[in-house]
């Protein structure tokens, strides 16, 4: 375990030293400040309306496209470098073959990949403040909503590190990370197209949408955090025998 | 085979038995799963009511719900009725929307009579849902489901109205209690010694508790009871709200068999004050027996922390509810219930009667009617009780040899059955009513608390402040992080 927390304390490093860590939180933080100043755009402007407008916190949290789109890109990027990114630079040989396992490198690098997660939502806590100031919040639902959001890092970080496992070089990790989201992705979009239909329970189940359209509600339901759990574990593993064989083979 | 296809043939095995488990353990999960609701307001909790009622279904019910996959209404309500399937199997829930399902809509249509138009291109059925058990049915319109208030409504995080959440789940739980129990609970309000009447119109009406009680299959009929006629069969409970002339012997004495044949009564006492003087009302034979005394007195509130105006004789809060059965939800909520111009209402040390409802230590109970009409507010004297004052008591009464025990509860005031506070959300007016209903007639699902209204302050922004908002989120922010990664970038090359 101390190796683990070793291997998940040097990624960190590197990648808060390394330029595309700041250039992915700058370009993150202009995304999310343009959406929830648009989202407050529209709450100002609907002051008065019947029922007032939307809450720009609960629509800012999964509740418009803005939400999900940008994770496909930001999330193999941020990934793509774990093992792939060693590989090229000709360092995860020499890891491989010092005194540690595979399931220590990997599961330090995943930690590290949770970290610039959580690291990545650091910065909405502003907008909760921002939201407290002009309106009520509900704690509740937005602990929930964080709650769900780490959910999502689970296994989105699961399935980019997989992808960087298998990957020969960055660009490809990139590429097979965007896939593995993206089909997840297209796979929920089916609880609309086969809504009303038994299978709309279903793909609800394997949709992000659906995910977050409980967890954004306040609503923290069992299924959707075995789901997480579940399909990280299997992406950790996979990455993890990757690693072996790749290990095995040199 | 080699040792390293082997140790492949094995990975790929624990793989797939992997995969396998995984997917077992999702499946399960998808169809065992709890529900945890993390909002302050407890908005998708079901009320302990609703709880109640689906906890102790003994027989199958059948919900179909016609609205549209576009109606705004149907995530709301599949959501509400995926939190009454986790409580009991005996619900099986149907969505047929008539647009994309027209042939099994037809059929439905036919069997419950729901009739059906256009809107915008879309099909439309005329109800959002019938609840079926056996060979009773219950028809939900839109309107049931819908808040019809616009000037109070709230949005919730999900785009529905916090009032709508409530009222859907009220509709849906009030259609299976109508389905699944014999027949509707009967209330006989007595009348023709000045009560409170059930028809809508005036500030001495049940209308709105009478309408708000026939979700819970709740019906009320107006009986007369002078010189003495027999409460009619099907009288599940007798409400005696408000009289302001006396009841005769004979009338007393009817009311009393009434309770001995293990019957429930309400009674809500005012103070009468006539010729100087409090007026009795007559029923005092059926209390004193029991423990209970109401007293000659009028109780003055003077903590302003519970007085709800200047003045005062006027309306003020009370939350102190004893320890029963009916109230005891109350006391852990503390939640406020107003009265106005209440009598006190006390039992007797060492009897069997409880006292459900107390004023404030700060009160006391008024004995002289000068000092009422006085020009001088009245002051605590040694005639005057010091509060906290009883004035609510509940008791049982034994009955006839065979029956069960009679119930009882008497109130000092009717004025905490007006419309205007029986629907207000910060008080339990109407919740205390259900549960003491629900105890005098033996439907404990009644006594638990019935879903609440919540309030929420929408985010409300101007011009500038978005403006301000734009320079903070989007560039400041951004550019610090930027700021940051850049003396990061310069340090490491020095």
């Amino acid at each position: 375990m101390k190796r683990t927390w070793l291997i998940a304390k040097r990624e960190c490093f590197a990648f808060f030293v390394s330029p595309i860590a700041w250039v992915v939180l700058t370009s993150w933080l202009v995304w999310s400040g343009l959406t929830y100043f648009f989202l407050c755009k529209y709450a100002a402007e609907s002051v008065g309306a019947p029922g007032g407008g939307p809450d720009p916190l609960a629509a800012f949290f999964g509740g418009t496209m803005l939400f999900y789109i940008p994770l496909l890109f930001f999330v193999p990027v941020l990934t793509m470098r774990l093992l792939a990114g060693e590989r090229r630079a000709g360092t995860l040989e020499p890891l491989l073959t010092a005194p540690v396992s595979a399931v220590e490198v990997v599961l330090g690098k995943y930690l590290a990949s949770l970290v610039f997660w959580v690291t990545l939502w650091i910065p909405s806590l502003v907008y909760v403040w921002i939201t407290s100031r002009y309106g009520s919040v509900d704690w509740g639902v937005v602990g929930a909503s964080y709650l769900g959001i780490f959910g999502i890092g689970l296994y989105y970080m699961a399935i980019g590190l997989y992808a960087s496992a298998r990957a020969s070089s960055e660009i490809v990790a990139a590429m097979l990370g965007f896939g593995g989201i993206g089909l997840l992705f297209a796979l929920g979009i089916g609880q609309f197209m086969f809504a009303g239909s038994e299978y709309e329970e279903v793909f609800q189940y394997l949709s992000v949408l659906g995910h977050m359209e409980n967890f954004a509600r306040g609503v923290v339901d069992s299924r959707f955090l075995i789901f997480d759990v579940s399909v990280a574990t299997l992406g950790v593993y996979f990455a993890i025998r990757t690693v072996e064989l790749h290990r095995g083979a040199e | 085979m080699t040792p390293q296809t082997s140790k492949r043939v094995w990975g790929a095995g624990t793989g797939l038995l992997l995969v396998a488990l995984v997917g077992l353990v999702n499946y399960l999960a998808f169809r065992h799963y709890d529900r945890w609701d993390f909002t302050t307001a407890r908005l998708f909790t079901l009320s302990s009511r609703t709880e109640e009622v689906l906890t102790r279904l003994d027989r199958d019910v059948d919900v179909y719900v016609f609205l549209s996959r576009f109606d705004p209404m149907q995530r709301n309500v599949d959501e509400l009725l995926e939190r009454y399937k986790t409580k009991t199997r005996k619900l099986t829930v149907r969505f047929v929307d008539p647009n994309t399902e027209p042939d099994e809509f037809r059929v439905l249509a036919q069997r419950f009579g729901v009739l059906s138009g256009e809107f915008e291109g879309n099909v439309v059925a005329d109800l959002a849902a019938v609840v079926v058990s056996g060979e009773k049915r219950w028809k939900i319109t839109n309107d049931d489901l819908a808040s019809v208030d616009f000037d109070s409504i709230e949005v919730d995080d999900s785009g529905a109205s916090a009032d709508q959440l409530v009222k859907m789940e009220q509709a849906f739980t009030g259609a299976i209690l109508q389905v699944v129990r014999g027949r509707p609970t009967k209330i006989c309000a007595s009348k023709g010694h000045g009560e409170w009447t059930i028809d809508a119109g005036g500030e001495r009406s049940l209308s709105t508790l009478k309408d708000e009680l026939e979700r819970d299959n709740i019906v009320f009929e107006s009986i007369d009871l002078i010189g003495g006629a027999a409460i009619p069969e099907g009288c599940d409970a007798l409400f005696v709200i408000g009289p302001t002339n006396a009841f005769s012997e004979r009338e007393t004495a009817t009311i009393q068999a009434f309770l001995a044949a293990g019957h429930g009564v309400l009674m809500t006492l005012d103070p009468i004050l006539e010729r100087e003087a409090f007026q009795p009302l007559g029923l005092e034979s059926i209390l004193g027996p029991v423990g209970i005394t109401a007293g000659s007195d009028v109780i003055i509130e003077i903590n302003d922390t519970r007085r709800l105006d200047g003045e005062l004789l006027g309306k003020f809060l009370v939350s102190d509810y004893g320890d029963h059965p009916t109230t005891r939800a109350f006391t852990r909520l503390s939640a406020p219930t107003v009265v106005r111009f209440p009598r006190s209402i006390r039992t007797t040390e060492g009897g069997d009667a409880k006292s459900i409802l107390r004023t404030s230590p700060e009160s006391w109970a008024e004995t002289s009617i000068a000092q009422l009409g006085g020009t001088e507010p009245p002051s605590l004297d040694a005639e005057d009780t010091r509060g906290p004052v009883s004035i609510g008591a509940a008791a049982e009464i034994d009955g006839r040899a065979g029956a069960r025990k009679g119930r009882l509860v008497v109130v000092g005031t009717s004025q905490w059955l007006a419309p205007a506070w029986l629907m207000q959300p910060q008080l339990v007016n109407f919740e205390l009513a259900s549960a003491w209903i629900g105890w005098l007639t033996e439907r404990d699902e009644l006594v638990s608390i019935p879903p609440r209204r919540v309030s929420r302050e929408p985010v409300t922004m101007t011009a500038d402040d978005v403006f301000w908002l734009f320079f903070r989120l989007v560039v400041f922010m951004p550019a610090a992080a930027l700021f940051v990664g850049l003396a990061m970038w310069r340090s490491r090359r020095n």
